[in-house]
């Protein structure tokens, strides 16, 4: 920014200012600025030069764009901070709030049909692929700037496929002039991997150490054969990253062999497997594990508090088990689960029953949040109307010192109605962190075709669904005459959501970067080429 | 007991473990020794040494934050205040920047960050407008001046 008019020679004007702005050394405002918000402080900036003037600094806006990633849990490399310009780290600062006001904006209530009026928001796309590639696994690192993906170029028979693990860097979000896309490694080449549903489950966290990303890779082989979970790590912001593989476990099954796993995921340096409705803790710094078998069907969600797993399973709601007795992987045979006719359920440390009643038409996604531990929504039909219901896990503080887990409560934090119209109906959901967005698949019935279709260019297939960016925002309050009860805390909320783009599939995203990865075709599993979508920068 | 001697000539005999709070006269008392001699601290008021000492007698016997850490980099993002903390703030906007400018001088870390929080908590989610109010700023840029910062932000309205 090159405001001249601040290097002139200061005008009388200063001395009219009030003692908390003359009296007041920058450096002080500069405290008072890195507790604010980036808005906050462009906001201060525009009430007077020297408030302007102490907001014009690069070590301000570094430390606000640390601040961002630190509240949005970003990876610190996407920003390299020392090189970016005082207009670029302002940029980066503003993402989130500019990002929210934008969609906020074109927000649509749920009850308006998908006419054509209803345009997506504007946005600029790159080709990070054209081949047509199928991805099996699609992770935009929060912040932006890195990509893991593993793909396969084509499906060598019904039952395998050969699978490549790559990262990518993008860019940082908002840098100008763009940086193309490029792999910032050679990839590993996973080999052989079954087709079905399983053949790769990913996982992707920032190492212990900020700059590296730690990636869990589970591939399923074939049957009968043991289901092998490894780690890999990358530094992908220092100069010729390499991907290397850093611990890897066998996991083989008594009985018949067959491994079914529902889900892995990285927490706290560990990682959670869940297969053959069994946990498996893997600390793979330490070279240690725990096999918890849990029996539950349906987990959500799993995350590991200090020395504590909490899951969130749609049939039997929350449990908590204390990780104790850790058994070390023996190096040669590979560790082995054995979940065969003996298999029994272990009971929790300590359990809250769902919230919800019996799993029957609805969906429950996840959308973990700030201000909660993990968030749940559930969507439930009620007379041909959905009804999103939001129930929020929460730490209280602790009520016996002696014990040291956490002490959890459910509760349910907000009810908003769907009205899908009749134009669509909602199908799969996929959340985010901390920005309050997630979305929202679709699909649409005939009458929402007509409009949607309108305007397809000749000879594309027409979309069997479609993403929608939603959040819950607070209704505008009624006419209707006020309530006697004013105590009542009930909060009326509203789902309204923003179309993104009618032939593309969102596979990931970044909010707080306003950055996502789409594929430019019908499905997430067939094959079409990859899009970078910015919708700010 | 350490001799304190304000900028309207005020002398105030205060306990040792009170004011070591206060990096910048712990770190004169370890360099200079025991002495007789008042510390002169010629950018404090009296009314406003009465405050400060409020805040380290109230937390005498706390053990002293590291000297090298700065509590808005580890982590502490929140403008949460404590409950007695937020009632010591309770004072009047001139006062409340004498206890900063004087925690900013005497290099007391907690209370320049309390301080800071409390205004930023005044701050937060106000209009350029509302913040000149908020503090009685005079907006000493001319129409030239604002058209210019609004040409150069205007990547930062909503579009």
């Amino acid at each position: 920014m090159c405001l001249s008019f601040l290097h002139q020679r200061r005008s009388r004007s200063r001395r009219l200012q009030p003692k908390c702005i003359t009296g007041t050394p920058s450096e002080v405002w500069h405290e008072i600025f890195v507790r604010l918000g980036a808005q906050d402080v462009l906001s201060s900036s525009r009430t007077c030069k020297h408030l302007l003037e102490v907001a014009l600094d690069e070590h301000l806006w570094r430390r606000l764009v640390l601040n961002m990633c630190q509240e949005y849990d970003l990876f610190l490399p996407s920003y390299p901070i020392s090189e970016m310009s005082l207009v670029q780290l302002q940029r980066a600062a503003l993402t989130p709030d500019l990002f929210t006001r934008r969609m906020h904006k074109q927000g649509r209530p749920t009850h308006l049909p998908l006419s054509e009026a209803f345009t997506p928001v504007s946005s600029s796309m790159r080709t990070i692929r054209s081949a047509p590639t199928v991805q099996l696994y699609d992770h935009l690192v929060p912040g932006g700037r890195f990509w893991v993906t593993i793909l396969t170029g084509e499906l060598q028979t019904e039952v395998t496929c050969q699978a490549m693990l790559e990262v990518w860097d993008l860019g940082p979000p908002g840098s100008s002039p763009r940086q193309s896309p490029s792999l910032t490694s050679k990839g590993q080449d996973l080999g052989c991997v079954s087709a079905l549903r399983g053949g790769v489950t990913c996982a992707v966290a920032i190492g212990r150490l900020e700059e590296t990303l730690n990636i869990a890779v589970g591939i399923r082989r074939g049957d009968a054969v043991p289901y092998t979970v490894s780690i890999y790590a990358i530094a992908p912001g220092m100069l010729n990253p390499s991907l290397e593989v850093i611990a890897s476990i066998n996991i083989l099954a008594a009985g018949d062999g067959f491994h079914h796993l529902s889900a892995l995921s990285l927490s706290e340096g560990r990682a959670i497997i869940s297969i053959n409705l069994s946990f498996v803790i893997w600390d793979f710094s330490e070279a240690a594990y725990i096999v918890l078998p849990h029996g539950l069907r349906s987990i959500r969600q799993t995350k590991i508090i200090e020395n504590t797993l909490v899951t969130i399973s749609e049939e039997a709601g929350v449990h908590q088990w204390h990780l104790s007795e850790w058994k070390s992987v023996s190096q040669d045979c590979g560790l082995r689960v054995d979940i065969g006719s003996n298999f029994h359920p272990l009971t929790s440390d300590r359990s809250i029953p769902p919230l919800w009643d019996a799993v029957d038409n609805h969906s429950l996604v996840t959308r973990p949040e700030s201000a909660s531990l993990m968030t749940v929504d559930l969507i439930r039909v009620h007379d041909n109307t959905f009804f999103g219901h939001t129930y929020c896990l929460t730490t209280t503080s602790r009520q016996n010192s002696a014990d040291r887990a956490p002490y959890l409560q459910l509760t349910l934090g907000a009810t908003y109605p769907i009205c899908s119209s009749g134009d669509w109906h909602p199908l799969s959901t996929m959340g985010n962190p901390r920005l309050g967005f997630w979305m929202i698949d679709i699909a649409v019935s005939r009458s929402g075709y007509a409009d949607l279709v309108r305007s397809t260019p000749p000879g594309q297939d027409v979309p069997s669904f479609i993403n929608l960016l939603c959040w819950i925002q607070p209704s505008k309050p009624d006419k209707a005459p006020k309530q006697q009860d004013s105590r009542r805390k009930e909060v009326l909320t509203e789902l309204r959501f923003a179309l993104l783009h009618r032939y593309h599939v969102t596979a990931s995203w970044c909010p707080a970067s306003a950055r996502f990865i789409s594929y430019a075709g019908e499905g997430r599993r067939s094959p079409s080429p990859v899009v970078l979508v910015d919708y700010l920068w | 007991m350490v001799l304190l001697l304000t900028s309207d000539n005020e002398m105030f005999s205060v306990a040792e473990d009170v004011i070591k709070r206060s990096a910048y006269i712990k770190n004169m008392l370890e360099d200079v020794g025991e002495s007789d001699l008042p510390i002169p601290l010629p950018n404090v008021e009296s009314n406003v040494l009465v405050k400060i000492l409020e805040y380290c007698e109230h937390y005498r016997g706390e053990p002293l934050p590291a000297s090298d850490v700065d509590p808005a980099e580890i982590g502490d993002r929140s403008l949460d205040i404590a409950d007695w903390d937020q009632k010591y703030m309770a004072v009047d906007q001139e006062m409340l920047f004498e206890i900063i400018l004087a925690a900013n001088y005497l290099d007391i870390k907690s209370l320049l960050d309390v301080g800071c929080k409390t205004v930023a908590k005044m701050m937060k989610g106000k209009s350029s407008e509302e913040i000149r109010t908020l503090f009685n700023i005079a907006n000493d840029f001319t129409p030239e001046e604002e058209a210019q910062i609004r040409k150069e932000n205007a990547w930062a309205e909503c579009r």
